[in-house]
């Protein structure tokens, strides 16, 4: 191996790195907000009501979830014709939507039918129903594969790149064309999305212990 | 709507579409070996096999596949010092980053494995490999095989990813089309219709092989 390492440029960009994190960050913290409330939605929507709207609800799930996530982003970007940044926020919404939906759904269901009668016998209505009783527990339930789902977020997120959105994985390739150091580039890149990773698996640990602390206190 | 670009680049898409079958045959067959040798790493009882493919796996599963893709690109020439070839830098690519995915279904799927029938193979006086081989791995094999099925939906959604080393698969041969027709409404949406019946009938066939395997298992 004859490639001389020089680990300096990372400090020497160190503000396109910064900018490429908090650029991912953005796009993520916003796209996980989206497609949880579109995934909750969902979920309700392929539940509870008749089966001809369950089944356009279906119909969402299963094609959005089966096209590649570049595709997605591609269409919103040159089809649409939206800006860099919503196109990214549409497609990574709508894509992991059809996942978190899938979890919640499973959630969903995992809610044992005597707490629907209870609930139902007590004179809730469905509205009811779904909001106090069945959505809270569902929704506590689910919060291990959601964190899964976050991690699949933000690595899906770096597919943003591919139509011009400078995030962390654009970095990479900004420092390499500009210095052709793309190996420290990539070390620390890779390095930034592991730190990632690790911090929502140990705030996922903690955010679950609260809620369910909170829950047993009633 | 104008979708006469089909007809006069057809056989150009086809052959991307060629590419996208080969890349994702070939990764499947790939990250099968690698996942399930990297699985048989994972549960031996020594550390230091142990270990290094615990390592291997989580690293891999934490990082996006387009920085995978990256590393085999630029830095497999470095490593070996002689240039690479696009095509082959995607399929390592592409065969390790699935292959810690396959690694943790496949482990799973050994460890669904009653221990009493390991305990018997071996006072049968079969070896830990024949063990492996013929107990263990066949009914790993059909406990995962839906498991399995989802993965292959994610790797062949995945190989769209070489596109941005400039592999000709399906989705690049459709972005070039795309450059010199600019017809991107219906290109688009005619690869994501493709892309669409190619993964949801292998979802498809993965519930079918679930509900299959179900029954087989209540006889």
């Amino acid at each position: 191996m004859s490639y001389q390492f020089h680990w300096e440029v990372l400090l020497a960009y160190r503000g396109l790195l910064m900018a490429g994190l908090l650029a991912t960050l953005r796009l993520v913290a916003l796209s996980f907000i989206a497609s949880v409330f579109l995934g909750v939605l969902t979920a309700i929507g392929r539940s509870f009501p008749p089966p001809a709207i369950k089944a356009l609800f279906a119909c969402y799930v299963e094609f959005f979830r089966n096209v590649p996530p570049i595709v997605q982003f591609f269409f919103w970007s040159f089809a649409v014709g939206l800006d860099v940044f919503p196109a990214a926020f549409v497609a990574l919404s709508v894509f992991t939507s059809t996942y978190i939906a899938e979890i919640v759904r499973a959630g969903i269901a995992s809610i044992p039918r005597a707490q629907t009668e209870a609930g139902r016998s007590a004179g809730m209505t469905s509205t009811q129903l779904i909001v106090h009783v069945i959505l809270p527990q569902a929704l506590i339930r689910v919060i291990p594969p959601l964190a899964i789902e976050f991690i699949n977020l933000v690595k899906n997120s770096s597919i943003a790149m591919t139509i011009g959105y400078a995030e962390l994985t654009f970095a990479t390739q900004e420092i390499e064309s500009e210095t052709f150091r793309g190996f420290e580039a990539a070390t620390a890149v890779t390095i930034l999305y592991v730190l990632l990773a690790l911090v929502v698996v140990l705030a996922t640990h903690f955010v679950e212990r609260l809620v369910r602390l909170d829950v047993r206190k009633g | 709507m104008d979708f006469g670009f089909l007809r006069t680049n057809a056989s150009y898409l086809f052959d991307g579409f060629d590419m996208t079958i080969f890349l994702s045959v070939t990764s499947l067959v790939g990250s099968l070996v690698g996942g399930t040798l990297l699985a048989l790493l994972r549960l031996s009882p020594w550390w230091w096999l142990r270990w290094p493919a615990i390592a291997y796996i989580d690293l891999l599963r934490m990082v996006p596949l387009i920085m995978v893709i990256f590393w085999f690109f630029f830095f497999l020439p470095i490593l070996i010092g002689a240039p690479v070839d696009a095509t082959v830098a995607a399929l390592a690519a592409l065969i390790a980053f699935n292959s810690s995915y396959m690694a943790e279904v496949i482990r799973a799927g050994i460890q669904s494995v009653p221990r009493g029938l390991v305990e018997a193979a071996r006072c049968s006086g079969m070896t830990h490999l024949q063990c492996t081989a013929r107990i263990v791995l066949p009914i790993a094999t059909r406990n995962i095989l839906p498991a399995l099925v989802s993965r292959l939906v994610a790797l062949v959604m995945g190989t769209s990813l070489v596109y941005i080393i400039g592999v000709t698969e399906f989705f690049r041969a459709a972005t070039n089309v795309d450059n010199r027709v600019f017809r991107p409404y219906e290109i688009f949406g005619f690869v994501a219709l493709v892309y669409f019946a190619l993964c949801y009938s292998l979802s498809l066939s993965g519930r079918f092989l679930e509900k299959r395997l179900a029954r087989g298992e209540a006889r």
